[in-house]
């Protein structure tokens, strides 16, 4: 089924993630895979691994997250792949080393990612990693999933829990 | 932190190129070099809050890919990429002759039914 859809000529379109928690059964998976920074965009083109056109169209602004489900057919599901990336991850050692680590990163206006094992996590940015290296923070350079739901908001909620 | 100027840049240049087919565009691709010091994300949030502004380009999709840094070895005549910022070829010889990296430029844009273009703006 996954090859007859990639030999259409107009995409699946997506205006939102669907119900999860849905029972797959023996389809075939596929995945729309995006980087990190692509999550919030309201309209992308762009073809899964398996070669289904998708146009993710959405009326909405909140951000698409790794694993929604995007298309249910008899023999396809077609999920949200978020790329992994370089990050720069820190691991404050108090909260108060967080607010500052949060204020040096924020003035670059790059958002920041605090996951589930308390890891503080930003993409990978030279002058971002000499500057926060400068500043003495216990920090590894690693490949994390940045999620949206893990972005830091300025007034210090998670964007969006699961 | 100044993507919103350069996203409402890309639509006035985009505006003034194309003054006939301007509402006709349905996609605008950006390469952004790594040493261009733009943050794809803010590129991004940039061009929604500039589509609350104006509702009409709502229909067209932006695109940003990023180029690795890619440098020029002297010693071995070959390109290399940049990882990390660290701009020593694999034969341990440093280079600043950058072959990429630094653009930021407007590399493609569709057209309601007709061909894409590729551009260098």
């Amino acid at each position: 089924m996954a090859t007859e859809l990639s030999m259409l000529t107009e995409p699946i379109v997506v205006t939102q993630a669907l119900a999860g928690e849905q029972e797959l059964g023996g389809r075939t998976v596929d995945y729309f895979e995006i980087e990190w920074y692509e999550a919030s965009r309201s309209k992308m083109r762009k073809k899964t691994q398996g070669g289904v056109e998708v146009l993710v169209d959405k009326a909405h602004r909140e951000p698409l997250e790794d694993g929604d489900l995007l298309y249910l057919s008899e023999d396809l599901a077609i999920l949200l792949k978020i790329k992994p990336c370089e990050c720069v991850v820190l691991y404050p050692s108090s909260l108060q080393e967080v607010g500052t680590i949060c204020f040096e990163i924020g003035n670059k206006h790059v958002p920041i990612f605090m996951n589930d094992a308390q890891e503080v996590c930003v993409a990978y940015d030279a002058p971002l990693y000499q500057l926060l290296l400068s500043g003495g923070f216990v920090m590894e350079i690693e490949e994390r999933v940045l999620h949206p739901a893990q972005m830091v908001k300025a007034y210090g909620n998670l964007a969006r829990k699961k | 932190m100044h993507e919103i100027s350069i996203v409402r840049n890309v639509f006035q240049t985009l505006q003034e190129t194309y003054p006939d087919k301007f509402e006709r565009i349905t996609k605008v691709q950006i390469e952004a070099g790594l040493l261009s010091n733009i943050q794809p994300i803010l590129i991004q949030n940039a061009f929604e809050a500039l589509i609350m502004e104006e509702p009409q380009l709502a229909d067209v999709e932006l695109e940003v890919l990023l180029l690795p840094i890619i440098a020029h070895c002297h010693t071995c005549d070959k390109d290399f990429e940049v990882k990390r910022h660290k701009f020593v070829c694999d034969c341990g010889t440093p280079s600043k002759k950058i072959v990429q990296g630094e653009e930021l430029q407007i590399s493609r844009i569709e057209f309601l039914e007709n061909e894409p273009q590729d551009i260098k703006a």
